[in-house]
């Protein structure tokens, strides 16, 4: 008995040691504090204000889907759409399952000049992406680990229990628990991929003209306007392969986007 | 724009006032004592042109409208006196308000060419000394042939001099009231025509544009005013064409359009006198003549950023802002009015009336909106509102929030806030009737009228509270805590795996019993101590044997029934030594025999501590034996 209580302790101490030191933690706290400001001063209208708070807490190297959620919100009330979109979006990748942050980046939306129709893509995709979209990376994360406990605590059970139809049916329940659980690592795996192979950007300047080479002397194949997020396929120099939500793809100047 | 045609006044040729009934009054009231201090005195130098040849000569009159004395006229040294002083006096009476006019004329004729200026003249009026400003007269050379030598016959010249002639004599000024305004600053522009010859007739030939603001035209009297200026020494008559309050829309340089006008007229003929009756009645001749008046530029100045209120919307001026609702304790289904009213001074038709929440539950009509707005010199004056009617259908307490007007006053240059509101309506139910909000009971059982939700407005939604901050690039994801706590319940199931598998196994066998039997054995001997405090002898002895053969039932792993003296005798045969195992049994036979027959004398302190050292003696004979 005493030989696993210590086991048990020695392991614990062990996995609380690697999750985030006391320091970091007081740290959060004065930055909670900050967003709580910032709370209040756009609840008082006060939206320079807020978005100033907002930013600084940013400086200080922290973020978050709802940081990103409020400073959106913050440039919206100010008028500046652009800046709202490229905020939304940065929020929208780090939670995509966010209700709030979809609606609202489709109001800003909806006030930009350029309106593409997207491609409609076969339907199996769309549900398998909304599946994926369903959970943020840590939610599946914290999704393989809660379904691995129970897969090994009904393994457990079974060495205790001696009726062998129970002893089946955990078994094959702990199975597909240990199957699921690999499939939300998968999950998370590929969100993070999303997230850290940054591929989308906002236009930033008020008119752009896309060539069909990188470089001024290409032929002028489509115009597009600020604040359209589109998608980085390629980048040579100063130059990036942009494809729009409808498909279509051309060379724009890298000083023109603001990576999301 | 159009309408300025028609508003163009026809001028009218002013009547000279007649030397005779100058003379008359004179001669009437010359020598009553006349004051004149009520009015302003205008004391000043005139002459009838200040550009002259050598050779030609011009008039210089001083006058005044008020008696004076100790009159000193500036040197002519550079002009020849041909005439003068000339002294005429005069007295107007006008409703009853009575001026003297007193002038002192002078003709002069220039020696030489070049620019000479005639200085001050001086008078006591009133016991104050006043001066006169002086007037320059430009001398341009040689006599001019067409009209020092009239007898030579020469259409030509003439011609070219009359044009030039006509254009000193007659011209349109625009007047702007303010060059350098605040955009939405009301600013007026009148133009003034200039005249010294007679006017027959007159056209407007173009009316200005005015890009970049907002007109409107100030109704002039329909009898055109006709007063008397004086520039560079020339008495001018001046009459206003047109007036025009303009306010500005764009801020930068603005450009005030000239006005153009065709005039026709009057000039003396100064050919010769054809017949009699020619010189007799003098001859003239009707020239058309087309004036244009200057264009002016305005800078118009941005509103200052600072300060600006939130809700400004372009009202520039003086105003002041009333909200009123006509009473607020109503019954369901009784008309509520709501009236807004800004008053005042500025741009008045140029803003929007500030936006007003009403309760969205209430049935809303089109507001009726009221402007009664005047042009006045200075800018448009007067009120603007609008009156909502509002009926409520549900009971309860409704309420108009804050709002409020702000505008900027140009004079001070600030901005200024009214905040209006809020209002309260208290909507009552009828009395005697149910209220037909929904949820409240209704006898008749009708069903409630339902309706859809009205979406008022579209907004983002409200932001997030929680803050839930991470460091920068970290996640929870495929950070090391995470793997750590994807590792745990397999090394927690495996811990349990081994324990179960080998320690508890362990435990709960014979051998495992047979090692811990002295161990519970003294637990035993423990219990019966404490039956023996409380002098319970009859429990202690139970459990002085029991602990003895549960002892031995674990140690040979049998059964305890199957522990009998003689298979104790067996077991511990060659392991322990004989006089051990003589005490043993004296000792169990000792408590026995207490237990059926009761011997007083046994003493149960000592047995028990006697029993406990030799069940630890034995045990550890029987662990060195195996």
């Amino acid at each position: 008995m005493k030989n696993l209580i210590q086991y048990t302790v020695v392991l614990l101490v062990a996995v609380l040691s690697v999750l985030p030191s006391k320091n970091t933690v007081a740290q959060v706290d004065h930055s909670t504090d900050l967003f709580n400001q910032a709370t209040l001063a756009y609840q008082n209208s006060a939206f320079d204000s807020a978005r100033a708070i907002y930013s600084a807490i940013l400086e200080q190297g922290y973020e978050s889907a709802n940081l990103y959620y409020n400073l959106g919100n913050c440039y919206y009330k100010m008028g500046n759409i652009t800046s709202a979109i490229l905020y939304y979006e940065k929020a929208k990748k780090i939670d995509p399952s966010d209700d709030d942050i979809t609606y609202n980046l489709k109001i800003a939306q909806s006030a930009i000049v350029d309106k593409i129709e997207e491609v409609p893509t076969f339907f199996l995709v769309t549900w398998w992406q909304a599946f994926l979209n369903s959970f943020n990376v840590n939610e599946w994360g914290a999704f393989s680990i809660i379904l691995l406990f129970i897969c090994f605590l009904l393994l457990a059970l079974n060495l205790i229990i001696q009726n062998s139809s129970i002893k089946a049916s955990f078994y094959l329940t702990s199975l597909v628990a240990f199957c699921i659980s690999l499939l939300s690592i998968f999950f998370a795996f590929s969100q993070k991929h999303k997230i850290t192979q940054s591929t989308k950007a906002v236009i930033f300047s008020p008119s752009v003209t896309a060539y069909s080479t990188p470089e001024t002397s290409g032929t002028k194949l489509f115009v597009i306007h600020e604040g359209l997020t589109i998608e980085i396929t390629s980048t040579n120099n100063q130059w990036i392969e942009v494809k729009l939500p409808n498909g279509t793809k051309g060379w724009i100047e890298k000083a023109h986007v603001a990576i999301i | 724009m159009e309408q300025g045609f028609s508003n163009m006044r026809k001028i009218r040729p002013a009547m000279q006032k007649q030397l005779f009934g100058q003379l008359l009054l004179v001669f009437l009231f010359g020598l009553l004592h006349l004051s004149s201090s009520a009015q302003n005195v205008e004391f000043e130098a005139v002459v009838n042109k200040n550009q002259v040849r050598v050779g030609e000569h011009f008039e210089i009159t001083f006058q005044v409208n008020a008696n004076f004395s100790n009159f000193k006229h500036p040197s002519f040294k550079d002009f020849r006196v041909l005439s003068g002083p000339n002294q005429s006096q005069g007295i107007q009476m006008i409703n009853g308000h009575t001026t003297i006019n007193k002038s002192v004329s002078f003709i002069l004729t220039p020696t030489k060419e070049g620019k000479f200026t005639i200085g001050e003249a001086s008078a006591t009026i009133e016991g104050k000394n006043y001066t006169t400003k002086p007037i320059v007269i430009s001398v341009s050379g040689g006599p001019q042939n067409s009209s020092s030598t009239p007898n030579q016959p020469s259409s030509q010249p003439q011609t070219a001099n009359s044009g030039s002639e006509i254009s000193d004599n007659i011209f349109i000024k625009c007047l702007v009231s303010n060059k350098n305004p605040f955009i939405g600053e009301s600013i007026t522009a009148t133009y003034k025509i200039y005249f010294r010859l007679d006017i027959v007739n007159n056209e407007l030939a173009k009316s200005p544009n005015y890009n970049g603001f907002w007109t409107q035209e100030v109704d002039l009297p329909d009898n055109v005013n006709v007063s008397t200026e004086t520039i560079n020494g020339i008495a001018f008559r001046v009459a206003t064409l047109k007036k025009v309050i303009l306010y500005p829309q764009r801020t930068g340089k603005l450009v005030v359009e000239p006005l153009a006008l065709n005039v026709i007229l009057r000039l003396r003929d100064n050919r010769r006198p054809r017949s009699v009756f020619d010189s007799f009645f003098g001859s003239y001749k009707d020239v058309s003549y087309l004036l244009e008046s200057d264009s002016s530029l305005i800078q118009v100045k941005p509103l200052p950023e600072a300060n600006k209120p939130k809700n400004f919307s372009g009202a520039v001026g003086d105003f002041t802002a009333t909200a009123q609702l006509d009473k607020n304790q109503v019954n369901v289904n009784d008309a509520v009015n709501f009236t807004l009213k800004i008053k005042g001074e500025g741009n008045l038709k140029l803003f929007d009336l500030p936006k007003v929440e009403l309760p969205a539950d209430f049935e809303i009509y089109d507001p009726k909106t009221n402007d009664k707005i005047s042009s006045t010199d200075y800018g448009l004056k007067g009120s603007k509102s609008e009156e909502y009617l509002m009926i409520p259908r549900y009971s309860g307490s409704y309420t108009i929030p804050e709002f409020s007007f702000s505008y900027f006053n140009p004079k001070t240059e600030k901005y200024t806030t009214t905040n209006l509101g809020p209002f309260t309506i208290e909507v009552a139910a009828p009395n005697g009737e149910v209220s037909n909000r929904p949820g409240a009971i209704n006898n008749n059982y009708a069903p409630v009228q339902q309706q859809n939700i009205k979406q008022l407005n579209t907004d983002i939604r409200f932001i997030k509270t929680k803050a839930n901050l991470v460091s920068e690039g970290t996640r929870f994801f495929g950070s090391l805590s995470y793997y750590a706590l994807l590792l745990l319940p397999a090394l927690l199931y495996f811990v349990f795996y081994f324990y179960y598998k080998r320690v508890m196994p362990q435990a709960s066998s014979a051998e495992a019993l047979a090692k811990r039997a002295k161990k519970n054995t003294l637990k035993v001997f423990a219990q019966a101590e404490k039956e023996l405090k409380n002098n319970n002898i009859k429990a202690f002895r139970k459990a002085y044997l029991d602990g003895i053969s549960a002892y031995f039932a674990q140690k040979m792993q049998t059964d305890l029934a199957l522990v009998t003296k003689d298979s104790i005798k067996e077991f511990l045969a060659n392991k322990v030594h004989e006089s051990d195992v003589q005490e043993l049994f004296q000792r169990i036979e000792e408590q026995e025999m207490a237990q059926y027959v009761g011997v007083a004398s046994l003493n149960n302190e000592e047995s028990i501590k006697a029993i406990k050292e030799l069940i630890t003696r034995i045990d550890s004979q029987i662990s060195q034996q195996a």
